[in-house]
């Protein structure tokens, strides 16, 4: 019992450091009088300290919410500076990317371009490789541990499992910078093909190992969700475990499996060390997979690591495309969301 | 291979209320134990089950008569750790027997649950489900039929017949356990097994699942297991009693609740535990 | 009900042939999954493969023993550190080698040996004054370049255009070999220096202080944050829209790209309150946003698993919900936050992408001694090396892996543990 006692204390203390310091002269001022019993007393300062205390644990909930704003406000602030540079339709709808603003301002497109559809392509496609397999491979994880795999062989695949989804990033855009590119490429020399050695396939390939082990958990979590009852009925009836999970339980757990592939895809989308290190910076307009393309988080970090004045169209670009970043993946992740929490009331 | 049990039945199909002697064994339990690891949950059972007869399992909770009746279809087998022993003979032949094909064996032998289990499908999709997935049916015209008829025997069709297509869990419970029967009925099985079919409705739905059960007696062998006596006097016509893990005692049902011959029977009849 | 219809009957041929068709897809969907597993498990293991049999050379170095003339001429007694121990360390291998004239060949010969040596050449002098006008023979390293000939990555047996040491460096080599000059060691380097733009001399330490500063910042800010919040949000909030709100906030931001942070971090942290860049103190708050998702929802989780009869209990004797909490509640639910608190400070570990945007990206040689000193982190400094020319910089990078990797699996092996150890089923 030691330990989690002592685990408390560094929390309460750490927690309500602060809170301590300053209440503890709130109470020396209140105790000082000393007309009332020592009871009444330490009820008193219990009831002071406790509303002080709530007050802490508000404050502390609402960094969360703090942060959210933060961002909305820091990307739509500079956001709206950028498109003071550059028109809305431009960024939106142009298909041309060159942010390298030009040296002298009497240079031709001295503000360079800013048409984000090739990085928006660029990002999909790559998302759309991972997603084909980590959708595929992870969905089918999920099924063989939970309604195949003994106890046993579950509880070591699934802590193995686990450790992909552990694996830094960056060390992902290395393996697929380093291993995975060059393995594409030789294989093309060999047939004949071109490809190039940043393609979309190398970095989707790589991401889409990257979120099988995420796509497998939270699916396994949908399907052990679905009632033991629906099982027991459908191989009542003589139907066999293939066609039991085909037709029964994932047709009931299809709500969750949605939400999380949604989350899967909004995961993808917003991964940046695998691109940046395995994907080009060449912002070619393509669905060819053997091609190099670039995507909306390799721009951001190209435009802003490295040294430039804060207020050029191009430091700004950034934001606005993590704006439409942000924008995208909450979409993606208040529709997952909502449709997991539906699901999850319906079967607790 | 086990197609053959599929044809007609071969002996009478005359019923007989009271003493069943005359009927032909559907079902010889020889010796059959259940361990759930460490914990023995069956000794010893033999027991015969008579062909369309409605045989009722009684006996205080735990005392392996789910288990049992689990036993005959063969779902524990989805249960880790479960290890049954003994032989099972339906129509002869033993179906622990590892090359029985339990697919095969569960079309033959059909489950009703405690609680209404109906997919998360149209009412449609739910009866038509089985002969789908067993390929019984070669039309979409002969599936219209199997499931309107399914519907009937489960005396569920003039309630439903006109919102086929509406999700089965949006029915009422009665209506949901009716539902399960027809979808069990639709795959044609020669035996139903009920597992507290009643224990989650009200005594209107139970009434109509008790009449339901008087009627399928004609076509099917069922077994009951059923924690209420007054609907094992109601339904059934052989009675076993559970208690502990083994069969204390096994008869007429007439014979059971009104002549026990062990004095656990009589205890349980009587209400002193339970 | 009472007329019977008359059902098709399974006829037994069609019937037989259909089992075995259904048995037959039960089989195939069955290795499905069961490829699905081993392609996942196959993954890891590739992976894991590529990045030792790569990186497990880091860890060793190639030095060469070279007897130094510390010549008066050279070094001035009054400022040793001063002397030309450029100059002493070519003469000693000019020495080793007196055929060698040409001057190009003359530099390439110089070149063998790591500039360290002319360091640790000038550090013995200044330590050893009295030595000064003796030979002595000191370990130096080797350039990276012949350290990978050494291990074997720069393969002799390829022609000389297609390899980076040239055939008479080659022979000079195995001529320092025959000598018995040539040895492996432990690469010490690797642990306790910073980076270098000569692979043979850089080391992982600074970015490792950089990643406890940085994660020591997280740490302070995030879990007392992430607890507070949780316990509000579970024991005292009004369930009601706002808190509502507040949990598909929390759950959102979970799920926010990373890159996001960074994008807060630079906007805010940097351009608006103007703390410093590349420190650790702003790469510690941005980590910190990014990872309180994690600690509130493990936290909630936690506080939930608690029965409410233990809160009952307490409240039942009088305890007010503060008591309840910090006498009870939390002490209970205190392994569950501590795991989800690991499990977070291990993805902050790991982080790469918003610590870019608020250039904790430089070179930095110096191993930073504070939070507020420029610093970058591990996994930084493995974009960074990754992105280098050098062939030794793949190898450190690998090393680099390696050693961030042990650190994650300790820690996850940590809240495993912790989690098995207090796991309660109420």
């Amino acid at each position: 019992m030691t330990s989690p006692f002592v685990l408390t204390v560094v929390a309460v203390v750490l927690a309500g450091g602060l809170l301590l310091q300053k209440s503890a002269r709130r109470i020396l001022v209140g105790w000082l009088p000393g007309s009332r019993t020592f009871r009444q007393e330490t009820n008193r300062r219990r009831k002071l300290t406790e509303r002080f205390a709530i007050y802490v644990l508000i404050a502390c909930s609402s960094v969360a919410i703090l942060t959210t704003v933060g961002i909305i406000l820091s990307l739509v602030f500079e956001s709206v500076r950028f498109f003071a540079l550059i028109p809305v339709t431009d960024f939106l709808f142009g298909l041309k990317w060159s942010p390298q603003t030009a040296l002298r301002t009497d240079q031709v497109a001295a503000t360079g371009l800013f048409g984000m559809i090739p990085l928006f392509a660029g990002t999909l496609l790559i998302t759309l490789i991972a997603m084909l397999i980590a959708a595929p491979i992870g969905l089918l994880a999920a099924i063989y541990m939970s309604e195949y795999a003994s106890r046993a062989a579950r509880d070591i695949i699934k802590p193995c499992l686990e450790i992909l989804a552990g694996i830094p990033t960056v060390v992902y855009g290395f393996f697929a910078a380093l291993t995975v590119a060059p393995f594409f490429r030789n294989i093309g020399d060999v047939n004949g093909i071109v490809i190039s050695s940043e393609s979309a396939l190398a970095a989707g390939l790589v991401m889409g190992i990257m979120i099988i082990p995420f796509v497998s958990s939270l699916s396994e979590d949908v399907i052990s969700a679905v009632p033991q009852s629906l099982r027991e009925g459908s191989y009542g009836m003589g139907a066999t475990q293939s066609e039991t999970i085909k037709q029964v339980i994932l047709p009931a757990a299809l709500p969750g499996i949605i939400g999380a592939l949604l989350l899967a895809t909004s995961r993808a989308i917003g991964e940046t060390m695998i691109d940046v290190m395995a994907a080009g910076l060449s912002a070619n307009l393509t669905a060819n997979p053997f091609a190099a393309v670039t995507t909306v988080t390799v721009q951001i970090v190209t435009l802003l690591v490295g040294d430039q004045e804060f207020d050029s169209a191009k430091t700004l670009a950034a934001f606005a495309l993590g704006l439409v970043l942000f924008f995208i993946t909450l979409v993606l992740n208040v529709i997952a969301l909502v449709v997991v929490n539906k699901y999850r009331e319906h079967y607790d | 291979m086990m197609t053959s049990h599929n044809n007609e039945p071969q002996a009478n199909p005359f019923v007989d209320g009271g003493s069943g002697s005359r009927s032909t064994t559907k079902f010889a339990a020889k010796d059959v134990t259940v361990h759930y690891g460490e914990n023995q949950a069956l000794f010893p059972i033999n027991l015969d089950i008579p062909e369309k007869q409605v045989t009722a399992l009684i006996g205080p909770s735990g005392c392996g008569k789910s288990t049992f009746l689990r036993c005959l279809n063969r779902m524990n087998d989805i249960i880790d750790g479960c290890v049954v022993g003994g032989q099972i003979l339906l129509d002869g032949r033993n179906i622990n027997d590892p090359k029985v094909d339990v697919v095969q064996l569960r079309a033959q032998v059909g489950m009703v649950f405690q609680k209404p289990n109906p997919f998360p499908k149209s009412i449609f999709d739910n009866v038509s489900y089985g002969p789908k997935i067993h390929g019984t049916v070669a039309t979409a015209s002969d599936l219209d039929d199997v499931v309107e008829n399914s519907l009937r025997r489960a005396s569920l069709w003039d309630e439903v017949k006109d919102r086929l297509q509406d999700p089965g869990t949006g029915l009422s419970g009665g209506q949901q356990q009716r539902l399960c029967i027809a979808r069990a009925i639709a795959v044609e099985p020669e035996v139903i097994l009920m597992d507290e079919p009643c224990s989650s409705l009200d005594p209107i739905a139970t009434a109509k699942i008790e009449e339901l059960i008087n009627e399928l007696m004609q076509n099917y062998t069922i077994v009951i297991v059923t924690h209420s006596m007054q609907q094992a006097a109601r339904v059934s016509q052989r009675t076993a009693f559970f208690h502990l893990g083994k069969v204390v005692e096994i008869g007429n049902t007439q014979q059971i609740f009104t002549n026990p011959k062990d004095h656990r029977t009589q205890g349980y009849i009587t209400g002193r535990y339970g | 009900m009472t007329d019977l219809i008359t059902m098709p009957v399974r006829a037994s041929k069609a019937g037989a042939a259909r089992l075995k068709q259904r048995h037959a897809a039960e089989r195939r969907f069955r290795f499905y999954g069961l490829f699905a597993i081993c392609f996942g498990l196959s993954c890891i293991g590739i992976l894991f493969f590529t990045i030792i049999s790569g990186g497990y050379s880091t860890f060793s170095q190639t030095v060469v023993t070279i007897d130094i003339n510390l010549e008066r001429d050279l070094i001035d007694a009054k400022n040793i550190s001063d002397g030309d121990f450029r100059k002493i360390v070519q003469n000693s291998l000019y020495g080793l080698f007196p055929e060698v004239t040409g001057r190009r060949d003359k530099r390439k010969l110089a070149n063998l040996v790591s500039p360290a040596a002319e360091y640790q050449a000038r550090d013995y002098a200044v330590a050893n004054p009295h030595h000064i006008g003796k030979t002595i023979s000191i370990q130096v390293p080797t350039s990276d370049d012949m350290d990978q000939f050494s291990k074997g990555v720069i393969r002799a047996d390829l022609p000389e255009s297609e390899r980076r040491v040239s055939d008479l460096e080659i022979v000079w080599f195995n001529g320092l070999k025959e000598q018995g000059r040539i040895e492996t060691i432990f690469n010490r380097t690797f642990f306790k220096s910073g980076d270098s733009r000569d692979p043979e001399l850089a080391g992982i330490l600074g970015a490792a202080l950089g990643s406890f500063y940085t994660l020591l910042v997280t740490f302070l800010l995030s879990f007392p944050i992430g607890v507070a919040s949780a316990i509000y949000l579970e024991e005292f909030a009004p369930k009601n829209r706002l808190t509502q709100l507040i949990e598909i906030n929390i759950n959102n931001l979970a799920a926010v790209p990373s890159i996001v942070f960074g994008l807060l971090g630079l906007a805010v942290f940097l351009n608006f309150f103007g703390l410093p860049r590349s420190a650790p103190l702003v790469g510690g708050m941005v980590l910190a946003l990014m990872t309180l998702p994690t600690i509130i929802i493990a936290g909630r989780a936690a506080l939930k698993s608690v029965p409410p009869s233990i809160r009952q209990a307490a409240i039942g004797l009088g305890a007010s919900p503060m008591q309840t909490l910090t006498h009870h509640t939390l002490p209970l639910a205190m392994p569950g936050m501590m795991t989800g608190t690991i499990l977070g400070m291990a993805q902050a570990l790991g982080e790469t992408a918003p610590l870019l945007m608020i250039g904790m990206v430089a070179f930095i040689v110096d191993i930073p001694a504070g939070i507020t000193d420029p610093a970058t982190v591990m996994p930084v400094q493995i974009y960074l090396w990754s992105d280098s020319p050098e062939r030794a910089f793949i190898e450190r990078t690998s090393g680099a892996i390696m050693v961030l990797l042990a650190f994650l699996i300790t820690m996850n092996a940590l809240a495993v543990n912790l989690r098995k150890k207090f796991e309660q089923k109420w």
